[in-house]
Formats: structure tokens, sequence, C-alpha cells
């Protein structure tokens, strides 16, 4: 192999990291554009890496944990900076690059698990793509849940309710889209993988009602803009139920026999 | 601009009605002794769309604009999806099809929500009201804002009438495949009810590929994995501790003879491996296997504290290479495996199960075979809420 996994992860946290420090902490426009200047260098490089690696195994680096990790850190970065460019929310930059570096570092320090490998019912295309809208979307909503009990517990009389209002519903309309995609992959996945696209399986419908609890709250949102506390309650109890999706499910005595259980996916 | 004033009044009511149609449900629930409801096959579903899909233009035209205003009310939305999804969070808290389910858990239908009478009005109150906010915006074609509310609810109008309504016509039977014989004799997921197909599968071999079995360094005495290497490879030395451990031999199938591993392509045959293990004071050549069917391998004590084994080798992928014979005796081979099912004369034939007890030796393999004429009406609908969720993805909240 041309490249070493190891002094490509280095470089590419290095340039990730300076890009990020100048992309906060500069004073002027052009220091800042050079910090994103430097993200986008280090995910061309990390590109150029993905891309041999898939040349030299003669398939697609799709078949091991460690290689699924490496296409988070690429999407996770990749979207990054495009939602960042569509949203102009600069915390978006610093988030996504947090979790991307966050893959990236278990890579590099547990290589033997690299190449633990993945069961039959994940080796699909689909494996991916699934999982990482629903990483973002998870990561979107938990925002979008900080700033609803921002609006609950932190507003003080001056504070504008309208902005903070408005920059959650941004927030949830993207949130909500990357779950839809999630739900929808699933579905699309489980009919070449079990047959059917659809058979309430524990962790199918807690997806469906972190779903529907969003749902509500963006019709909520549409026609009573002026409910901000009980929208602010609402967008707190849908991320409590997101996590009862996310952690819960694997607890419940109902979810024992779920396709859904993986222990060290 | 979106009427605020009275609005409590109207969520009141909008829970209200809700409510007493959620409890006349559960009445006929009760009524009918939780009997799970069946849903009609073709063309009963079929006319049961068509009757969803023109009543509301026939209500607009009977009782005009007047109904569609009051149906597709904001308070009346947000009512039927809070009792909709009080109804999932329920199907999500108890297990659903649970065969040990109580007798009351039976009569009202809690094992079983997804088929029972208060679930199905719910559906059809937000499947009424969801079709009549589509009928008001459909004149509307003429901005991002409305092509993409209509995708998006439009979409997964399609996706809940064709998923609920094509069940009737959804067929899934497990068919047990083997060497000594070609089986048309299925029997269905749902009801264990015979299905005779009008075609035969023959099993022609049932391949299982698989990791080479990891080594495990286990502490003897309290049988606890210390640590593990999966990707190691022959003549290669690598370190455990103080030992330096070299793979001379590596076997897939292998048998006993002579406390020696010598290949074998025996049902029953082990993975194993002649391992090299020396330290400053110790050196030992010996043969470890990992466990199969019913052998149990052997764990090598090193001393009190370490002691070395093979785990189960993890399977890498199972699939099925089948022979297809149809009616006139005109044959078909094909693959199925696990994320690659086969299609043959409207049925995908996916890779399910086999012998757990003999692994890689199974010696049948079972097949699940579906059959969905309602996927395509489906699929048009997810494509639909596919395109109508990237466009809110970019565009976002749109004045």
């Amino acid at each position: 192999m041309i490249l070493e996994f190891s002094y490509i992860a280095m470089i590419t946290f290095v340039l990730w990291l300076i890009g990020l420090v100048f992309f906060y902490f500069s004073e002027t426009n052009r220091l800042q554009k050079i910090g994103f200047g430097l993200l986008v260098g280090g995910v061309a490089l990390f590109t150029v890496y993905i891309i041999q690696l898939w040349l030299f195994l003669h398939r697609a680096p799709l078949r091991t944990l460690g290689e699924t990790r490496l296409w988070y850190t690429f999407f996770l970065s990749i979207l990054g900076l495009v939602f960042y460019l569509r949203w102009k929310y600069k915390w978006l930059i610093g988030y996504s690059f947090f979790m991307a570096i966050l893959f990236l570092a278990i890579n590099y320090f547990s290589p033997e698990n690299f190449s633990k490998t993945l069961m039959p019912a994940l080796q699909s295309y689909w494996f991916v793509p699934h999982v990482i809208v629903y990483i973002l979307a998870y990561a979107v909503l938990a925002v979008s849940a900080i700033v609803g009990m921002k609006g609950l517990f932190f507003m003080r009389k001056k504070d504008s309710v309208e902005t903070v209002m408005l920059t959650a519903d941004n927030i949830v309309y993207m949130g909500f889209s990357l779950l839809t995609f999630g739900l929808l992959f699933g579905a699309l996945w489980a009919k070449e993988a079990w047959g059917h696209y659809w058979t309430w399986d524990p962790k199918e419908t807690w997806a469906f009602i972190t779903w529907l609890f969003y749902l509500i709250y963006i019709h909520l949102r549409l026609h009573y803009s002026k409910k901000s506390t009980l929208a602010f309650w609402i967008l707190t109890l849908a991320f409590v139920v997101l996590l009862i999706c996310w952690f819960g499910v694997n607890y419940l005595p109902s979810a024992q026999n779920s396709v859904h259980t993986y222990t060290n996916a | 601009m979106p009427q605020q004033h009275n609005n409590l009044k109207s969520f009141r009511e909008s829970f209200l009605i809700s409510l007493l149609i959620l409890l006349l449900g559960i009445g006929v629930e009760l009524f009918m002794h939780g009997k799970p409801i069946e849903i009609p096959a073709f063309p009963y579903n079929l006319m049961l769309i068509i009757l969803f899909l023109v009543y509301p233009f026939l209500a607009k035209l009977v009782f005009g604009k007047k109904i569609v205003e009051k149906l597709s009310s904001v308070p009346l939305t947000i009512a039927s999806i809070t009792i909709y999804t009080v109804l999932v969070i329920t199907m999500g808290s108890f297990m659903q099809d649970n065969p040990n389910a109580s007798q009351w858990e039976q009569m009202l239908g809690l094992s079983h929500i997804a088929r029972t009478w208060y679930f199905l009005f719910i559906s059809i109150l937000m499947m009424t009201v969801l079709g009549f906010t589509i009928v008001k915006r459909l004149h509307h074609l003429n901005s991002i804002r409305n092509i993409t509310f209509l995708l998006n609810h439009l979409g997964i109008w399609i996706v809940i009438a064709a998923a609920s309504l094509g069940s009737g016509d959804l067929q899934r039977v497990k068919l047990v495949v083997s060497a000594d014989g070609a089986n048309h004799l299925g029997l269905t997921t749902t009801h264990n009810a015979i299905v005779n197909f009008p075609f035969s599968i023959q099993l022609d071999s049932f391949l299982v590929k698989e990791y080479q079995p990891a080594i495990a360094f286990i502490n003897p005495m309290t049988k606890e994995i210390i640590d593990e290497i999966s990707d190691y490879e022959i003549n290669k030395p690598f370190q455990f501790n103080d030992w330096e451990i070299t793979i001379l031999k590596l076997y897939d199938k292998s048998e006993l003879h002579d406390s020696v591993y010598v290949p074998s392509s025996k049902i029953g045959s082990v993975h194993s491996m002649l391992v090299d293990i020396k330290n400053a004071s110790h050196h030992m050549t010996k043969w470890l296997a990992a466990p199969e069917m019913d052998k149990k391998g052997n764990l090598l004590s090193l001393n009190m504290r370490e002691g070395i084994a093979l785990l189960p080798a993890e399977i890498k992928q199972f699939q099925s290479k089948i022979t297809i014979f149809d009616s006139t005796n005109k044959s078909l081979q094909a693959l199925v495996s696990v994320n690659h099912p086969f299609h043959y004369e409207g049925w995908d034939i996916y890779q399910l199960d086999y012998n757990e007890k003999m692994g890689r030796w199974s010696t049948y393999s079972v097949l699940e075979l579906v059959h969905d004429p309602w996927l395509i009406p489906v699929y048009i609908g997810l494509f639909m809420l596919l395109i109508g969720s990237t466009l809110l993805l970019w565009f976002g909240k749109l004045k």
C-alpha cells in the first residue's frame, strides 16, 4: 500500500486542527478563509486515501468495522462543510469535524479493531448511508434540544424568543429530513436484507416515534408560532424519545429478538 | 394568514373528536375479543384504496369547501398525529406478536396493535386529514414550497395506504431446501399455513465463508478472555506478554488423527493450527482446534494466568446454490445470499436461515420467499418522500 493509514490520519488531523483554530479564533476574514481551506484540504487528502485503499483492495472498503469508520470520517467532514455553506451556522463545522476526528482517532488508536469483521447482514452498500444520516440527524437534533432547554430555562426577558425559535426551526428541519432519510434508507435496505421494508421491529417503531414527535413539533410551529413554551417542551421531550430509540431499545424486554440489537457495531 | 384566535377551542374540539374515535375503536376491539384484523386481498383492498382516494373529492363536491377546511385543520392534524403517536408508543412498549401475551393483552389487542380496530380508526382519521390537506393544496403547484409540501404529504399518504392495504396481498413463505430432492411446499411466516408453489427448489450446496478463527488469550482459572488476535498470518511471529508465538500450520477443515490434525473434508471438520510458543524459559509446539458443532476445541494452559485457545470462526457470508424446477421441469440455477435475494416469477427469494448447530456443515437451508405486488406503489411514495426530504433539507422552512 502506498499510503499508510497512520500517516494520513496524522496529517489529516493536523490540517483539521489548525483549520479549526484559524476558522474559529482568527480576527480577519482572510485567515478564517484559510482555516476553511485547510479543512477542505484535509478532506481532499482523506478522499485520496479512501480511493487508493479501494483500488488496493479491489473492492469497496466496506467489510470491516474500521473501514466503515473511514466512511463516517469522510461523510461527517464533507457534510459538515456542505451544511455550513448552506446554513452558515459556525458551530456546525466544529461539531461535524469533532465527530469526524473522533472516528479517525478510534481507527488510529485501535488498529487491531480495524479488521474486526462485519456480519453478513451488515455487508451492504446501505450500511454506511443509513448509519451516517442517523449520526448526523442525532447530532443536529441534540443541538435543537440544547436550544429547547435554553428556551425553557435560560432565557431572560430581554432575549428575543423569536431568534432562538428560528434557529431551532432550521435545525429541526435539517434533523427531521435526515431522520426521514434514515427511515427510508432503512426500509429500502430491509427489503434487500430481510424480505420486507417494515416489520414494526422495536428499533423501527421507536425510530418512527422519534420521527412523529418532530413531525408534531413542525406542525405546531407552522401554525402556532406564539406557543413558544409548548414548542420548547416538545423539542426537549422529542430528544428524550430519540435517546430511548438510540439506547433504550436494547434494554427493552420486547426487543431481545430484534435484528437491531447489535453488540459491537 | 393562519387563524390563531379560537385556537384553544379548536384544539380542545380536535382532541375530543380524536379521543372519541379512539374510544369507539377500543369498544369495537373489546366487542371483537381482540381478534386481529385481516386486511382483505385483491380486489377488495384495491376497492378500498380507490374509495379512500375518491371520497375527499366527493365530500368537497357534496358538502363544499367548508368540510375540506374542517377536516384539514391544523388542530385536527396535530390531535390525530398525537393520538396515533401514543398508539405507536404503546406498540413500542409491549412486545408485539408475543406468543406468551397475557389474556388482557390479547383482549385489548396490545400484542398486535397494528391489527386492532382502534389503530385502524385512528389511522383512517389521520389519513382523512392528510387526504383533505393534499386536496386543498393540489391546485397550487407554483412554488418550491408547495411542491415540497405535496411531495412529502402525498408521498406519505401513498406509502401508508399502499403498505397497509397491500399487506392483504403480501405473502411471506419459509421454504426448507436440502440436497435430497426439490421442495415445493412452504409455510407462511404469519399463520404457518401451507403454500404449494408452482415450482420447486433444490439445494445444490450450502456455502459458508468464514473468517479465520480468532486466537484468544484466556485466563485458565477464570476463563476470562484477556486479548484476541484476528489478523494473524502463517510464519509471522507475534508477541503476547512475554511469549513469542508463530503459526506453523493452519487448516480450515481438519480432523484429529494420531494426536495430529490433518486436512479433511468430512462433516464436522474443524479449524486447527499448529503453534510454536516460546519465552525465556519455555518452548512448546502444540495443536489448537476451534470449537465446531459439538466439539469444544481445546484450551492450552501456559501457566496459572495465561492460556491460549481458538474462538469459533465467525461467519463472513452464507449462501445457497439452488436449482429451481418449473412445472415443465425446466431448471434454472441461482445463488441466494444475505443482502442479495434472487427474483423468480414474482417471488423474491431470500437466504434466511440454516442449521445453526451444524453451522457450515448444515445439510439444509431455509429460504424465505416473498410476494409483494404492492411494492411498486410503496416505492413510488418512498421516492416522493426522498425528493421531498431533500428539498426540505436544502430549503428548510420556506415562507
